[in-house]
């Protein structure tokens, strides 16, 4: 009896820490994708939904039973390699999704992580995150004032956080902004909120995920009433068809001028010389008249 | 009246034996460094030939000088709309070549060549890139080939003659040729000054001397194209302009300019002209027939109580005034009317004149003697070389003033033939001077300053007046009481 004791006694503890290691092993899957769900919080949801659409990139919900997982890897960590290849599932998605993936700058085990959460996204969190999205259409945020939003973007009012005005760098043709101010170094923003909608905007200027723009806003964010301007500024410019009539005939033109300068430094009459031609058509002449 | 001074000189082309003594003392004293090989400020060409740069004279080819459009003078490269276009790309402007790649032999190589069984030979180097090259043209590459198909044959000048008239001119018992050394006219109206953008060169206010500031020259060879006669010069190793500067240092210490003083015929006359600045327009836009007597107009007489005095109201010094009452150039251009411009239709009013050359008349052969012209000394019809070919070079077409020109000459000729050696009586001389316009004591004074003239009567150079000169840009006391003089100035270089 006391030996069936202590067996028993012995099969119990033995029960009890498998099952505690395997409960520690379960956590830490867990903490991992959560520690995923940050980062994918904060570099890939302006454009990428779980379980949601939005027209900038494709929705992530079971990314992972569908693709490769070295294919996933490498799109995160490298994307412009990827492109650059000519991979043809990356072709495919362009065509829907015409934005190139930007590279975000994750590390390997960030990416993993990323990859861990997408793999076994919490139950509440999946929900969550599919009624953010539908809420998002619905719930009324405070609308963003568009004339303040211009006055932001064209930098005649600062950020609060000093961040550089928006045409800096990006040009808006619609609003025959750009160009003439220099602004060539982003891109164009004139149908800017057609692609990404309200939702994606806001996410792109709270969380600034494109390297680019990371160095110059990370230390001076937008604050959530400039984000609402913004956007609401671009909405209201949205789809205006673009003001500099002729910039591409201006471009033709200088093309053209530059053309025919160089066709008329090189082809016209370019020193050819006096002494040579003379003595060569002299030549010429008598040995003609030798004939 | 504006009365102003001006250095100038002739050329007695009947002297010139053609030895470019002047060249090679130019060169040694001025040129004779790198990024001025090729250029020579004094150059002697034969004529009939293409000359240096080849066939400077066309300038239809250079586009040099000035001319009249409508009622204005335009210089010839276009105005500043056109050059804006060409301001990078000069087609008109000369290349190396049309001057000469300047060469050099290796002869390093006689002396190092390894032992073999061949003699060692110096190979020619380009003295710019230094590689081996083949020579093909020099600064005086038609020297003496007055019957060349192709120098004499292309000369800007044969056009003027008849078919006939050319291709007499290359028979070979026709054949004839004649130099003419070149240096800068330092002309009154001068091309390069007004051609340049950048305000670089100037002719001097006390003497007309037209210089190129180094340290304003921008290296835009406007000057370059701009001068008919090609005597500005691009150094290539400061990527500035260069000229002929009349030996001004020289002459400022009372010394003949190299050339004047080397020349071996002793045809160079150096001296001062006075001339209204008032007239130079005017005298520029006559046509081409009338350029020569304009510019004889334009050039006042010294001894003239009028001339004087609005000269010393001008601030001509009375020292130039009385050098100018001595000047031999003075008796040649406007005395004797015996010195003409170089190609005055240019119409930059050059005051470097020259005497025409006498040339040999046509010989016959009859009965196996060869027999000269009956009328050796002075028949202007069996010149060889037709007057119209010289009209063409010395009076804008006009070949009466080479005419008036050569009758004189020839009288001056025949009364000292009639004088020294018989064959020509005394009434024979005394009827061509009459002829020629002239009186008996004027031909004597022309051969005198023709021929026995000493340095001192050839080259009359006026008091330089450096110090009145110098106190009008700096005060000569400002170092008063200083140790020493301070730095040295150093040339302003922008990049």
């Amino acid at each position: 009896m006391r030996k069936k004791e202590w067996i028993r006694l012995a099969f119990g503890l033995g029960l009890l820490l498998g099952a505690a290691a395997s409960a520690a092993a379960a956590e830490s899957t867990a903490e991992k994708a959560e520690r995923g769900e940050a980062v994918f919080q904060q570099n890939c949801s302006g454009c990428h939904t779980i379980g949601g659409d939005r027209p900038t990139g494709p929705d992530l919900a079971g990314v992972t039973e569908r693709r490769d997982r070295q294919w996933l890897l490498r799109i995160i960590l490298e994307p412009d390699r990827l492109i650059a290849e000519g991979d043809p599932t990356i072709r495919k998605l362009m065509e829907k999704y015409p934005m190139a993936m930007p590279d975000v700058g994750l590390t390997e085990e960030e990416a993993e992580a990323v990859l861990t959460f997408l793999q076994h996204p919490l139950e509440e969190q999946h929900q969550a995150g599919e009624t953010a999205a539908a809420k998002g259409k619905t719930t009324e945020e405070p609308a963003g004032d568009p004339q303040h939003g211009r006055d932001l973007y064209v930098g005649t009012a600062a950020f609060e956080n000093g961040g550089a005005p928006c045409l800096a760098c990006h040009g808006i043709a619609g609003e025959g902004l750009g160009r003439a101010a220099g602004a060539s170094f982003g891109a164009d923003l004139t149908n800017a909120y057609q692609s990404y909608e309200r939702e994606g905007l806001l996410e792109v200027l709270d969380s600034i995920p494109f390297p680019s723009m990371a160095p110059i806003y990370s230390e001076h964010p937008l604050t959530d009433e400039e984000q609402r301007d913004i956007t609401a500024f671009l909405g209201a410019i949205s789809g205006t068809p673009p003001k500099i009539a002729g910039v591409f005939a201006l471009d033709a033109g200088i093309a053209a001028a530059a053309l025919f300068g160089l066709a008329l430094l090189f082809g016209w009459r370019r020193l050819k010389g006096v002494r040579r031609p003379l003595v060569a058509k002299t030549l010429r002449q008598s040995r003609r008249e030798a004939k | 009246m504006n009365v102003r001074s001006q250095i100038s000189s002739v050329f007695h082309l009947d002297k010139c034996i053609g030895c470019h003594t002047c060249s090679i003392a130019c060169k040694n004293l001025w040129t004779d460094r790198r990024g001025a090989e090729y250029m020579w400020w004094n150059n002697v060409e034969t004529k009939p030939g293409t000359g240096y740069p080849t066939l400077w004279e066309d300038q239809e080819k250079y586009k040099g000088g000035w001319e009249v459009t409508g009622h204005d003078l335009h210089l010839k490269m276009g105005g500043r709309g056109s050059l804006l276009g060409k301001i990078f790309h000069n087609p008109h402007l000369p290349t190396v070549d049309d001057y000469y790649e300047p060469y050099t032999y290796r002869y390093g190589d006689l002396f190092n060549a390894p032992k073999g069984d061949d003699q060692p030979t110096a190979r020619p180097v380009s003295m710019i890139s230094g590689e081996p090259m083949k020579i093909e043209a020099g600064p005086n590459w038609d020297d003496d080939l007055g019957g060349s198909p192709i120098y004499a044959a292309n000369d800007p000048s044969m056009k003027k003659l008849s078919e006939q008239e050319q291709a007499q001119l290359f028979a070979l018992e026709r054949m004839v040729f004649f130099y003419v050394p070149r240096i800068c006219n330092h002309c009154v109206n001068a091309g390069c000054v007004a051609a340049c953008p950048s305000g670089a060169i100037y002719k001097r206010g006390e003497d007309g001397i037209v210089l190129v500031s180094q340290e304003k020259c921008r290296g835009w060879r406007m000057c370059v194209a701009g001068c008919p006669y090609k005597k500005t010069y691009y150094t290539w190793s400061t990527g500035k302009s260069e000229k002929c500067i009349l030996c001004y240092p020289r002459q400022e210490s009372g010394q003949a300019p190299a050339c004047f003083h080397s020349c071996v015929g002793r045809i160079r006359y150096l001296g001062v002209l006075l001339y209204d600045a008032d007239r130079i327009e005017e005298t520029a836009k006559r046509t081409d027939p009338e350029l020569v007597a304009a510019q004889r107009e334009m050039i006042l007489d010294p001894h003239d109580p009028e001339v004087i005095a609005a000269a010393r109201k001008n601030g001509v010094h009375e020292q130039i005034i009385k050098a100018a009452q001595k000047s031999p150039v003075y008796r040649f251009v406007k005395e004797w009317e015996l010195a003409l411009p170089l190609h005055p239709e240019f119409r930059t009013l050059p005051m470097l004149f020259y005497v025409p050359p006498l040339l040999p008349v046509i010989a016959t052969v009859e009965e196996g003697r060869t027999k000269l012209g009956d009328d050796f000394f002075s028949s202007l019809e069996q010149a060889r070389l037709p007057l119209r070919y010289l009209a063409s070079l010395f009076a804008g077409g006009n070949e009466e003033e080479v005419a008036k020109a050569y009758r004189k000459q020839m009288a001056v000729r025949l009364l000292r033939r009639s004088e020294t050696v018989e064959g020509i009586s005394r009434e024979v001389a005394e009827k061509a001077c009459a002829a020629a316009g002239i009186g008996t004591d004027e031909a004597d004074s022309i051969y005198r300053l023709t021929s026995l003239a000493g340095l001192k009567e050839r080259v009359v150079i006026p008091s330089m007046l450096r110090e009145q000169a110098l106190e009008s840009i700096e005060d000569p006391h400002e170092h008063r009481r200083e140790a020493g003089f301070g730095t040295r100035r150093k040339a302003k270089r922008r990049w």
